[in-house]
């Protein structure tokens, strides 16, 4: 790994992916101290729908509440929704591979058909459809996330896994009689590793954007919990008057999934040899 | 090649059925029905119960599913909103063509950007011009499409004036002569479409710019060029012809993200197609539109996969062997 972080630092849009990621990270650690303010402290009449000043840079909301100061700490449920869906999302993917592709062939077809089916829906009816079953909350959008965003990871993996049941080392372990789990966690799996980091890698940023949209219906973060889709919600009310409750936000939102996405590229072109460059093959899938 | 053909349509059929299960398990999942979301002072608890029992909401679980499909499926019965008090078949004809006419426009526009774009990036390829037209696709990737929408209604039509906000028509349409007409609706498109269309098709045009510069590197464009073609014939009439038609298909049957892009601008356009009335039903728990618009779309999209993955036999001569797939 040490070798993919230095390439990531010589390749100039892994530098600033990172940049991008580490300030809003950085914002989120740090919105205790650093934050004007209480965000969640209502303000009074006087300090409603405040245009960007010095007093607060990005303005206030409809309830007094300063922008910047909850913009850190929005943050927090983003990356943390964002970053929780995907890992769910590639563990069922990897497991669903290793499974259809090392697993008896009906176990193959089976598990297949299944993937066919997730993926029958445009993935934001499946994900509307699965978010109104429940009472709105973060931990379920990082579920949906997870439930409707694994099918790639599967396939990818399982075609990985086909690849390799044939190659004489996992053929040699096999004959051992070694168990099923065994030989796909220390034969298989260290192979599939860096394709599912960089499957990961590219699927944050579309994660988070969708984790924003939900909340932006309404189906995420409930008051008093602050996230940025939630907060872009508020400010569409009040677009006319208050253009910056709902720019802000969005932007934050933007900068995070660019950051996100421009590391994935450079992953990419460091883990995948086959992509040519900056396009090509395993891509996310964005909401 | 015909029995595999006839195992795919069956496959395909299979597929409709479960994922139709799929979404009335969903949908049933949620908490509250439709007659819970009535907002009606006069309805007291005996009332909904009769509503209840005229719906047939009060008979088991797969009682219920098992008439709705058969209703469906033998006699092309979709069942009635509950909310809209129409046919779901009705609602669905009414709400299609708009969806088509969003979709079409963006499909439009978005490829009119993006195939000059990609053969211009590969002309181009490795200037600081190119790389900064890669850089911007990248970000307007990120964007979130939802908040760009409202971005471009703060913009253009509370700022400057210029466009309508929301919706498909003005209030007045009705009472317009028709060219008045024609013009109205499509000053409505115009920041749709956008939000669809445009907004990610430079990243279209990052597979036109590889897809151009693979053909590039093949013989018989080395052989138009040695015959002292101009660079601009060479690509135009030679490279781009073989290098669309993957880009094409992928665009063009990439249905499950165009009609995802619907639902989310529709839901910020308050545009009255499929993906606005599906929203808007799964608020209401109105059930049998949830089921019809979840139906339709599977049909679309799994008819769509049958149909790429036709295109690209026909296409690419090695993907026409071994219809068992597991090599």
């Amino acid at each position: 790994m040490n070798v993919v972080g230095r390439a990531l630092l010589r390749d100039a849009g892994g530098r600033t992916g990172l940049v991008l990621i580490l300030l809003p990270l950085l914002a989120v650690v740090l919105s205790g101290p650093l934050a004007p303010g209480d965000p969640l402290r209502v303000g009074t009449a006087a300090e409603q729908l405040l245009a960007p000043s010095r007093a607060h840079p990005l303005g206030t909301d409809a309830l007094g509440r300063d922008v910047l100061g909850r913009l850190m700490l929005g943050g927090r449920a983003s990356l943390a929704v964002g970053w929780s869906g995907v890992l769910g999302a590639v563990l069922i993917g990897t497991l669903v591979g290793l499974a259809a592709g090392l697993g008896p062939r009906r176990l193959d077809r089976a598990l297949m058909a299944l993937t066919d089916l997730f993926l029958a829906f445009p993935r934001v009816f499946l994900v509307l459809l699965l978010a109104a079953a429940a009472a709105p909350s973060l931990a379920l959008v990082a579920a949906v996330i997870a439930a409707t965003g694994w099918m790639g990871v599967a396939r990818l993996v399982r075609a990985e896994a086909l690849v390799l049941r044939e190659r004489p080392f996992v053929v040699a372990a096999r004959s051992l009689e070694l168990p099923a789990w065994r030989l796909a966690a220390r034969h298989v799996l260290p192979h599939v590793l860096p394709l599912v980091i960089l499957a990961a890698s590219l699927r944050v940023g579309g994660a988070i954007l969708l984790e924003s949209f939900l909340s932006y219906l309404g189906l995420g973060a409930q008051d008093p919990t602050v996230s940025w889709g939630a907060m872009i919600e508020h400010g569409q009310r009040h677009l006319a008057d208050a253009w910056w409750l709902a720019a802000f936000p969005g932007l934050a939102i933007a900068l995070t999934a660019i950051g996100h996405n421009l590391l994935g590229d450079a992953l990419r072109d460091e883990l995948d040899p086959r992509a040519d460059g900056r396009y090509g093959s395993p891509g996310g899938d964005g909401a | 090649m015909i029995r595999d053909l006839l195992t795919r349509l069956a496959t395909a059929l299979l597929l409709v059925l479960a994922a139709l299960s799929l979404a009335f398990l969903l949908a049933r999942l949620a908490p509250g029905d439709p007659v819970g979301m009535l907002r009606d002072p006069d309805l007291d608890a005996a009332g909904r119960e009769l509503l209840r029992q005229q719906y047939g909401l009060d008979r088991p679980l797969a009682e219920q599913y098992v008439r709705w499909l058969g209703g469906a499926v033998l006699h092309g019965d979709l069942g009635r909103s509950l909310r809209l008090h129409r046919e779901v078949s009705d609602v669905l004809a009414e709400a299609v063509p708009r969806t088509l006419l969003l979709t079409f426009s963006a499909y439009l526009v978005h490829l009119a950007v993006a195939v000059p774009l990609g053969v211009w990036m590969a002309r181009r390829r490795g200037s600081a011009a190119e790389r900064a037209v890669g850089a911007l696709g990248l970000a307007l990737n990120s964007l979130p499409a939802f908040w760009l929408g409202l971005m471009l209604v703060l913009i253009f039509s509370r700022g400057l004036g210029w466009l309508p906000a929301s919706g498909m028509h003005s209030p007045d349409h009705a009472l317009l002569p028709w060219p008045s007409r024609l013009l109205d609706t499509l000053r409505h498109l115009v920041l749709p479409v956008a939000v669809l269309g445009l907004a990610t098709a430079v990243g279209t045009a990052r597979y036109v710019r590889q897809a151009v510069l693979e053909v590039l590197d093949s013989e018989f464009v080395t052989a138009a060029r040695a015959r002292g073609l101009p660079e601009r014939v060479v690509i135009w009439r030679h490279a781009l012809r073989n290098a669309l038609l993957p880009v094409v298909t992928l665009v063009g049957l990439n249905l499950p993200a165009l009609l995802g892009g619907a639902v989310v601008t529709e839901t910020v356009f308050a545009w009255p197609g499929m993906g606005r009335v599906a929203v808007e039903a799964l608020w209401a728990r109105d059930y049998p539109v949830i089921l019809g618009a979840a139906g339709l779309s599977a049909v679309v999209v799994v008819v769509g996969n049958l149909l790429a993955d036709l295109c690209y036999r026909l296409v690419d001569p090695r993907a026409r062997t071994g219809g068992e797939g597991r090599t």
